[in-house]
């Protein structure tokens, strides 16, 4: 199949001119011509994403070799691939038309279905080159705009390609990384690290790996990283090098630690204070609960209170109480009661959890004392000389 | 005889964890301190069942989850963590853990979770 393609044809003689205009048409190529070097300027100037050049040697003022050397200087033109079309046959002809940068070269006469299989080969390989252009182009300025650390090694772990943010980093530009190991260009703590890392990638030939690197920039500022990397295989499957790209989340890092440590503390707090601590959501489902809680009424996450297995009174004081608390109140209230192993009190606190002014759910805490407490509380009362506030 | 990776930052977790495991005649290959001492030690043990803390430094668990899987997707790892979410435990799930303790833990509790990922 003919790719789409623009072609210019450029020769002084009309008949010659003519006769190839038509017969590339008829292939449906989009053919211009110009009969001297001034006029294929012109029309370049005009279609910068020509394809093809076809072009004669002997021309009278700019000779076919002048404008060849002048289009391959222009960085606009010079990757438009250039036949050079002509009656000289002789090698020196052919081997200066090849050093000024033509892509191949016809003799007159010549035979038309051999010229039109030229074109089309060095039309689809500039098609195919134009691709890979456009790719570069496109890769170039994702690795730009990435918001963090692109870098490559190859299979000896010297650097292939570090992006801006790679140098900015470390205080080097990329002629200086490339082509090392990153010895006394990076940080010795950051180096023995990215080796740790890597050795599991290359030695283990693990898929890919993700973890935090602490980074000691050019500037002394300490950041922390996150980073993927992941090897680069042969077709064959062979690794032979590896990908790799941090983003900076020094910020996160320390705001998950600060929550972390507050998670700690809530947790410890919930899990020593002797009471039977929990939460719901709104659709009454428990969140949380502390391990009084889960002793008593087993693991209830995630099922709502009217799966707990209760009597229906309870069920009914449960709903009445949460519902109190959906609607913003604070509920406390003591349960007195008698069963076998003796007396106890519940005193239940029903409170609305809000977050960002939001409601979202209701946290309960109940303690119980029973005889037993109270018996060892008026026991250490006994103990004290009266005049003290008794704690309970 | 089961073999058992313990993972966890804290010197203290990884002490209860052991003496749990050991009391029961379970066999604990390696101790790692954080998620990539993990991978490590995965790589060089090849245990039964992992016990994974979530929040480390360097590589925390889920980092070292998705790892682990990465190179056994048969691995079987169970987060043994502090993190009380719903939703925590569901995106582990949803990268492969087996199963989801959350701490403080009751020692039966560990020892029925390895009991019943060794089997499924």
């Amino acid at each position: 199949m003919v790719p789409d393609a623009r072609l210019l044809i450029v020769d002084d003689d009309p008949a010659i001119r003519e006769f190839l205009k038509n017969r590339l048409e008829m292939e449906g190529y989009v053919v211009s011509d110009a009969e001297s070097a001034e006029k294929a300027l012109e029309l370049l100037t005009v279609h910068p994403d020509t394809d093809l050049i076809l072009l004669d040697v002997i021309m009278p003022e700019v000779s076919g070799f002048d404008l060849l050397r002048i289009v391959k200087k222009d960085p606009r033109y010079t990757h438009i691939p250039v036949i050079m079309v002509t009656a000289l046959g002789l090698v020196q002809d052919k081997e200066l038309a090849f050093r000024l940068g033509a892509g191949d070269y016809v003799t007159k006469p010549f035979d038309t279905r051999e010229m039109l299989a030229r074109v089309q080969t060095h039309i689809i390989l500039k098609k195919k080159s134009d691709t890979i252009t456009h790719t570069n182009q496109i890769l170039s300025t994702i690795l730009a705009t990435v918001p963090g650390i692109v870098y490559m090694k190859d299979a000896e772990r010297k650097f292939l390609h570090v992006n801006h943010l790679f140098e900015q980093i470390c205080g080097n530009t990329a002629d200086q990384i490339i082509g090392t190991t990153g010895d006394g260009l990076l940080d010795t703590k950051l180096k023995e690290s990215l080796n740790r890392s890597e050795d599991l990638i290359f030695t283990h030939g693990i898929p890919f790996l993700e973890n935090v690197e602490e980074i000691s920039t050019a500037a002394g500022e300490s950041r922390s990283y996150f980073f993927r990397r992941q090897p680069v295989r042969t077709p064959e499957g062979n690794i032979n090098g590896l990908v790799g790209v941090g983003i900076d989340l020094t910020e996160q890092i320390l705001l998950r630690n600060i929550l972390s440590d507050r998670e700690a503390f809530l947790s410890t707090l919930m899990n020593s204070f002797p009471a039977r601590i929990w939460a719901i959501d709104q659709e009454y489902r428990f969140t949380q609960q502390n391990v009084y809680h889960i002793e008593r009424w087993g693991n209830l996450i995630g099922k709502t209170v009217f799966e707990v297995e209760t009597n229906t009174s309870i069920r009914d004081e449960w709903k009445k109480r949460c519902d109190l608390a959906l609607s913003g109140n604070k509920s406390c209230t003591v349960y007195p009661c008698r069963t076998e192993k003796g007396c106890r009190v519940l005193i239940s606190w029903i409170v609305p959890i809000v977050e960002n002014e939001v409601l979202s759910g209701m946290l309960g805490i109940t303690f119980e004392i029973s005889d037993d407490t109270i018996r060892s509380i008026s026991g250490s009362h006994d103990a004290c000389r009266g005049d003290e506030p008794a704690y309970i | 005889m089961v073999r058992v990776l313990v993972v966890d930052d804290t010197r203290f977790m990884r002490t209860v964890l052991v003496n749990i495991l050991i009391d029961e005649g379970i066999e604990v290959v390696g101790e790692a301190e954080d998620g990539q001492q993990a991978v490590e030690l995965y790589l060089q043990t090849k245990p039964d069942v992992v016990l994974m803390d979530i929040i480390m430094p360097r590589m925390d668990g889920m980092m070292a989850l998705k790892t682990i899987l990465g190179i056994n997707p048969a691995a079987k790892v169970i987060m043994v963590t502090a993190i009380q979410s719903i939703e925590m435990a569901k995106l582990a799930f949803k990268c492969g853990a087996m199963s989801y303790i959350i701490k403080p833990f009751q020692k039966q509790g560990i020892l029925q979770e390895i009991e019943k990922v060794l089997h499924s």
